[in-house]
């Protein structure tokens, strides 16, 4: 069983990287009643015996569960959201040893978080990233949680990423990245994304693109649910991707409800590698299916169902409902219509109550309504885990590689544009040192030619492409 | 006489563990006695405690389906796997042939070979190896194939029987067509036959005669285990009166001499859930003639087969041209296996007919017929044609067509060279893949 | 439990049936006939004839005049084959000059038995295994075939034409192939197989095991070779006759491994056997045997796996033998002529001729050298029944004059006790290795007086032998 780490980066970083340690716990929880360190477990905590004065040497699956450490790394540059942490529910699964903290932040400035703390404390990254994979069997995968606009999450996050690659060039690095609202109050995050997004495609193995109005829009669209159901159709209780019930961490903070999608969404994308099933997805099988040219790895991801229904009597056609829904604009984490765009290559990961004819069937009737590039018409990559997500009897993630992303890339080029044209700002990221003009022109060309990609594939979109001329064999 | 199966990767090794269950099922149901023993004999040996061990050795690059199917096989509580004849590692293939070829093989190449050796030591005579996998993921198939190779230099005079499980057309693993062209080609040069499950034919079985509405992977396992089984159970072999001594190795006389057509398939009637099978009765003509005409129409299963088809290989037209008769399946080879009650008394002329085959080789080359009357998995009468034909032709240009048009735009690539795979490489695979569609569709 | 016996007793039967069977031993009847045999019944008398005549003829390598349609000749080739073997069954021991025996029936559990103590009694199994093999050694395949087969090759090339010919011929090559693969697996199980046969086979006799590893160190005969540049067919005989001899060294192994549980079965039929006689005679069932043949020692084992018990065995029964025999010579008037020595006269009482009595203790003597020599190992090289090498015959033929010996021979099974023989034994042997002495001091006494009497001859005595007189 191979092993995951976490590495949260930032404010929003360490808010969704709390939530998702613990619905971890709570799914864990849930599926291992005995309270036996499993393989299962194993992929994202240690378990360590306090008594024991052996420096925390992880101990081997098969044993009792005595404390569990979370194998993450916690870093923010500001002191607030790690103390919260540490004072919270969830710090007996953090180390103090975990945490790298400074008090001043970044100040909203990319360059602050990317060079000036990056060449700061990256002896002291390296160090902890280093001391968490010796605790690994097999590290396969890095897990790093930013967000776009900030400073920190956006600048040392990505500063992190190219750590990351040169340290441990051969472990997968999938970054869960959250995109800013064009509302966001932030002045400067279009320089901070756009100043990450370079890093990301240079950097990373793949990206899960989220944007915070679609968090919004999810949550809004349950609360709705929640309070004007009734009857048959009455929702659950707290059977929603949104919920923290059962967690350890009993207040509901504003934002845990955006952030537990996210968090849902990391469980999901690991749950075939952590449990059974009859179609095992295992982790680097989502870049090696979902990426056909190493630039284009943003994927867009959609977690259905949204909650689960009081009534349990009306299965298929849920299910089918479930597999429809993946695929709308309503659905996914980024204010995209994938429906009306080109798919590069789709993955379904199904978890519960699901069987291969199940998948086969809505696949059969899904794909005709479906735009598929030329040469990956049957671009289905599927993964199926036999544990479905606390509270439901199944559930499914898409992702997709699909020319959707496009419209939100080219939205923050200009919004990009607005700024870079008056030069606003501009002399706040050029005073920091290591920081120069061409980072600019070189990060926005970077993304011209991302967006540019994408839409030469879009533009092949219902165009009927004739077969390549194949090999002929003299007779 | 004894085979030994190397199960690879998740699929390899849950077909495997539902072969195993169908073998051990049938064999400790049947009542004839020296059936039984051969049978055990050829894929069993004896535990510590009396029990039969799978003469299996099990290899997958992660632990879960590993450990699943060990604890399935204990669970049945008529036969297991052998105490050490497992090998896993922590991290998969993740679905790239080029991790299981380049890296996973050579790395763990030594244990592999070892355990293999170590099965092989057991069994008095070995006719053959089997080995499992799918063709599509990164462990059966990359994995799969180094590990072929390296059997074929280590018992260069055993025959190998490559099962393959041909993916869904859709919807399995994205860069399927990729891994299944790659291993396809190299299994051409390494082994000896290639037999082929398409998951889409069998699911198919599953939904129509089986009945299953609720389909699972371990359904479509099943029915490819008892196709499994039907063809390899003892069976008497033509003309002689004991059960066959090298079964492996008679089988591929029978049907892949010709380096050029390894491609095998398997057809199986009847097939039906447990409960109609309680109230079915079955004649050998009416079997047969079903399976005749399965064959000449390329169905998979007795339902929907086209009756129009005519076994003829060249019809000419009223303008006095030759042409082929359309959806005519032509056999190179054919092996029928009969099954339970009255063999004797069936009538297989039918197969007999030299308008199913190629004109180059006699009838008395091309078919044979193995018959045993001892009834399998509780079917009072089945049969069972393995087949050299035509019929894979059509997903095997279906499937290279498709891994063409993505190489041609030359995506996904980037994934196979970080593991020494090159452009090149991908090239001499879609070369000998149409070299044997082309003979194929020369037959 | 006792249902669960018989069924391993049929399985162990069955077993040595499959590989009597596969020795081509003929007339091997059903394991149901034995275990009639051992209940004594009438209708398999004839079966059991059957079979001892068949192993008989096996074992001595004789042209058996006797038909399967003559019942008697049958019957007196074995009791005679059997009287030479050393069997001494009451029924076997000719009780007439003529060689007429009593025309008392013999029942089928007596043949059972004595079937019993042939293959208790050395390694006849083997000994025929031995035999079989060296039959089917694949050595002897006519080289001509292979034209053969090339012409039968050029019919089917004349069938087809243009490309399909070179397709055709790739196919046929193809099947070649897979024959030679095959042909060499066998091979290669014929080889572990004879490995694990001979462990069996040295312990009682290396004979056969030398004629296995013979085979075993032989690779493919060259023929096979040959065989395979031309056609299938001489491979595909080559593969069978390897086929069958895997198959041959199989049953062996598979009667070996259930060979104890054979013997257990028959201390069964012994048991029924006294069990019957002390009702027949009304005395009371003594822990010794009823015939000479079957001593207790057999009891509980595996007669191969214990070697010097069967010797003991074999030679216990031989001291009775004798026994009886110098019962007859010395003491005749205990002895019960038959109506045919009746016949002769009286006259010549063997105590009142010491030429007569001399000449018979020497015969005596003799027979008992040839058992010793019989009993140490190198002389079981001549085949496994060493009692037909009884006084330096070089090729015995026996069966139908057996009266010759019948002074010796017969009589009733002796009744003296064992030590007594023992010591009349002993002391016969020192009298013998003393006279043998003597005659060879004569000889060599002579011969060097012969070699002084010759110019340039010097003779060099052999080294000094501790039994030299002086």
């Amino acid at each position: 069983m191979t092993q995951s780490i976490v590495v949260q980066v930032g404010q929003c970083g360490n808010q969704v990287g709390c939530r998702f340690w613990d619905l971890a716990l709570r799914e864990h929880a849930h599926v291992n009643k005995k309270g036996i360190y499993d393989e299962a477990l194993s992929s994202f905590f240690r378990n360590i015996d306090t008594r024991k004065n052996d420096g925390g040497a992880s101990q081997i699956t098969g044993g009792k569960i005595s404390t569990l450490k979370a194998r993450a790394v916690l870093v923010d540059m500001e002191e607030g959201v790690v103390n919260e942490i540490l004072q919270g529910p969830l710090r007996e699964v953090f180390d103090s040893t975990q945490l790298i903290t400074d008090v001043s932040g970044s100040g909203n400035n990319w360059a602050v978080g990317h060079w000036t703390y990056g060449s700061a404390y990256r002896d002291q990254i390296v160090e902890q990233v280093r001391r968490a994979a010796e605790h690994c069997d097999c590290l396969q995968c890095f897990f790093l949680i930013h967000s776009m606009g900030g400073g920190t999450g956006s600048g040392l996050g990505t500063y992190v990423l190219k750590l990351l690659e040169e340290e441990f060039p051969e472990v997968y690095r999938i970054v869960t990245s959250v995109y800013p609202s064009a509302e966001d109050d932030v002045i400067t995050s279009p320089y901070n994304s756009i100043l990450a997004m370079r890093e990301l495609t240079e950097h990373a193995d793949c990206v899960l693109p989220v944007e915070n109005q679609s968090l919004v829009d999810i949550v809004n669209k349950i609360r709705h649910m929640a309070h004007s159901g009734k009857g048959v159709s009455a929702i659950k209780k707290d059977c929603t991707v949104i919920s923290s019930q059962g967690g350890v961490s009993g207040v509901e903070k504003p934002f845990d409800g955006m952030n537990n999608i996210v968090a849902n969404l990391l469980l999901n994308i690991t749950s075939s590698a952590r449990f059974e099933g009859s179609l095992n997805m295992d982790l680097n099988e989502i870049t090696m299916n979902l990426v056909p040219f190493p630039r284009l790895h943003y994927l867009v991801s959609s977690l259905t169902p949204l909650y689960t229904l009081a009534d349990v009597n009306i299965p298929t056609r849920r299910l089918d409902q479930m597999f429809s829904d993946a695929f709308s604009k309503e659905h996914q984490l980024m204010r995209a219509d994938p429906k009306h765009s080109l798919y590069l290559a789709c993955a379904l990961m199904v978890r519960g109550n699901v069987q291969v004819s199940d998948l086969r069937r809505n696949i059969e009737r899904l794909k005709p309504t479906l735009p598929f590039v030329s040469w990956n018409q049957e671009g289905w990559k599927t993964g199926m885990c036999s544990v479905p997500p606390v509270g439901h009897t199944h559930a499914l993630l898409a992702l997709a590689n699909n020319t959707c992303v496009r419209p939100t890339f080219m939205d923050l080029r200009e919004r990009f544009g607005k700024l870079y044209r008056k030069k606003a700002h501009l002399h706040h990221y050029l005073q920091v040192e290591g920081m120069e003009q061409a980072c600019f022109t070189e990060a926005l060309s970077s993304l011209s030619s991302l967006i540019e990609e994408y839409s030469q594939l879009d533009a092949t979109k219902g165009i009927c492409m004739p077969d390549t001329s194949r090999l002929s064999i003299a007779t | 006489m004894s085979v030994v199966t190397v199960q690879l990767g998740q699929c390899g090794n849950q077909v495997g563990q539902e072969f195993f269950n169908v073998l051990c099922n049938d064999s400790s149901n049947a009542k004839d006695k020296h059936y039984k023993d051969c049978s055990h004999e050829r894929f069993f040996r004896e535990g510590p405690s009396q029990d039969l061990r799978a003469r299996a050795v099990l290899i997958d690059m992660e632990p879960k389906v590993i450990s699943q199917t060990i604890a399935k096989a204990v669970k049945s509580d008529k036969w297991r796997y052998g105490e050490k004849s497992h090998f896993c590692q922590k991290q998969g293939s993740g679905n790239n042939w080029a991790n299981g070829f380049s890296v996973h093989g050579p790395k763990h190449e030594e244990v592999v070979q070892d355990l293999v050796r170590k099965e092989v030591e057991q069994c008095d005579r070995l006719t053959g190896i089997l080995t499992m996998m799918s063709l599509a993921g990164g462990t059966g198939s990359g994995m799969g194939t180094y590990i072929t190779q390296c059997l074929r230099d280590t018992y260069p005079h055993t025959s190998i029987l490559n099962h393959v499980t041909w993916p869904y057309n859709t919807g399995e693993v994205i860069v399927q067509n990729y891994n299944s062209i790659l291993t396809l080609s190299h299994l051409y040069q390494f082994s000896d036959a290639i037999l082929v499950h398409e998951n889409d034919a069998v699911h198919k079985i599953c939904a129509q005669l089986m009945n299953i509405k609720h389909i699972s992977f371990n359904d479509v396992n099943k029915v490819i285990a008892h196709h499994l089984g039907s063809t390899l159970q003892p069976v008497y072999s033509t003309s002689s009166s004991c059960y066959s001594r090298n079964p492996i190795g008679e089988f591929m006389s029978s049907l892949v001499n010709h380096p050029e057509y390894k491609l095998l398939s398997v057809r199986n009637i009847p097939q039906m859930s447990s409960t109609s099978l309680a109230y079915s009765v079955f004649h050998w003509p009416s079997l047969l003639k079903h399976l005749r005409q399965m064959l000449i129409a390329n169905a998979r299963m007795e339902e929907g087969i086209d009756w129009a088809v005519r076994a003829r290989s060249v019809s000419i037209s009223d303008k006095g041209r030759t042409t082929r008769e359309p959806g005519f399946n032509k056999s190179l080879a054919n092996l029928l296996i009969l099954r339970g009650k009255d063999v004797s008394g069936a009538e297989i002329g039918g197969f007999k007919d030299p308008a199913l085959y190629v004109p180059w080789l006699p009838v008395e080359s091309a078919f044979s017929s193995w018959s045993s009357s001892v009834p399998f998995s509780g079917y009072e009468k089945s049969a069972t044609l393995v087949s050299n034909s035509q019929s894979l032709l059509a997903p095997l240009n279906n499937m290279v067509g498709k891994a063409w048009n993505m190489f041609a735009s030359r995506a996904y690539i980037h994934q196979y060279m970080k593991f020494a795979i090159s452009e090149e490489d991908f090239l001499d695979s879609f070369t000998v893949l149409e070299q044997v569609i082309s003979s194929y569709s020369q037959l | 439990m006792q249902r669960e016996r018989s069924v391993k007793a049929k399985e162990v039967i069955e077993a040595l049936i499959k590989f009597l069977s596969v020795l081509e031993v003929d007339s091997v009847p059903c394991a149901e006939t034995f275990r009639r045999a051992k209940f004594n019944k009438q209708d398999v008398v004839q079966n059991l004839w059957d079979l001892l005549r068949s192993i008989l003829v096996k074992a001595v390598v004789l042209e058996c005049k006797c038909q399967h349609s003559d019942p008697g000749a049958q019957a007196r080739f074995v009791r005679s084959a059997l009287w030479h073997c050393g069997y001494g069954g009451r029924w076997v021991v000719p009780p007439q000059a003529d060689g007429c025996y009593g025309d008392c029936g013999v029942g089928s559990r007596e043949l059972l038995l004595a079937f019993g103590w042939m293959l208790s009694s050395g390694s006849l199994l083997e000994f025929l295994l031995g035999e079989r093999v060296l039959q089917m050694q694949p050595l002897a395949l006519p080289p001509a075939q292979c034209d053969k087969g090339k012409e039968s090759m050029g019919v089917g090339r004349g069938s087809a034409g243009g490309t399909g010919d070179l397709r055709h011929l790739q196919w046929e090559y193809g099947k070649l192939r897979y024959q030679w693969r095959a042909l060499l697996a066998a091979q290669d199980e014929r080889a572990k197989l004879i490995h694990k046969a001979s462990p069996h086979n040295s312990s009682s006799s290396p004979r056969p095991s030398l004629v296995l590893s013979d085979m075993g160190s032989q690779p493919v005969s060259p023929s096979t070779e040959a065989a395979g540049s031309g056609d299938a067919s001489p491979l595909s005989k080559e593969m069978e006759k390897t086929r069958r001899l895997n198959q041959l060294l199989e049953t062996y192994l598979q009667w070996k491994l259930l060979e104890p549980l054979f013997w257990r079965w028959m201390e069964s039929v012994i048991d029924s056997q006294s069990a019957d006689q002390c009702e027949d005679e009304g005395i009371a069932p003594t822990p010794a045997p009823q015939g000479p043949w079957m001593p207790t020692a057999v009891q509980g084992c595996c007669p191969s796996g214990d070697w010097v018990g069967r010797r003991r065995q074999h030679l216990e029964t031989l001291q009775l033998q004798t026994q009886s025999a110098l019962h007859t010579t010395r003491g005749g008037s205990s002895f019960r002529r038959g109506p045919g020595r009746q016949r002769k006269p009286s006259s010549t009482d063997p105590e009142a001729d010491p030429v007569k009595q001399l000449e018979v203790e020497r015969e005596v003597t003799s027979r008992l050298q040839g058992f010793s020599a019989a009993f140490t190992p190198t002389s079981i090289d001549n085949g496994f029944i060493p009692c037909l090498h009884i006084q330096g015959t070089p090729a015995p033929h026996p069966s139908h004059k057996p009266n010759k010996h019948g002074p010796y021979g017969a009589g009733p099974p002796g009744k003296l006790q064992a030590s007594e023989v023992i010591q009349e034994l002993r002391g016969r042997e020192a009298f013998l290795v003393r006279e043998l002495e003597e005659a060879r001091w004569v000889q060599r006494t002579a011969l060097r007086d012969q070699a002084n009497g010759l110019e340039g001859v010097i003779f060099i005595p052999p080294p000094k032998r501790c039994h030299t007189p002086p």
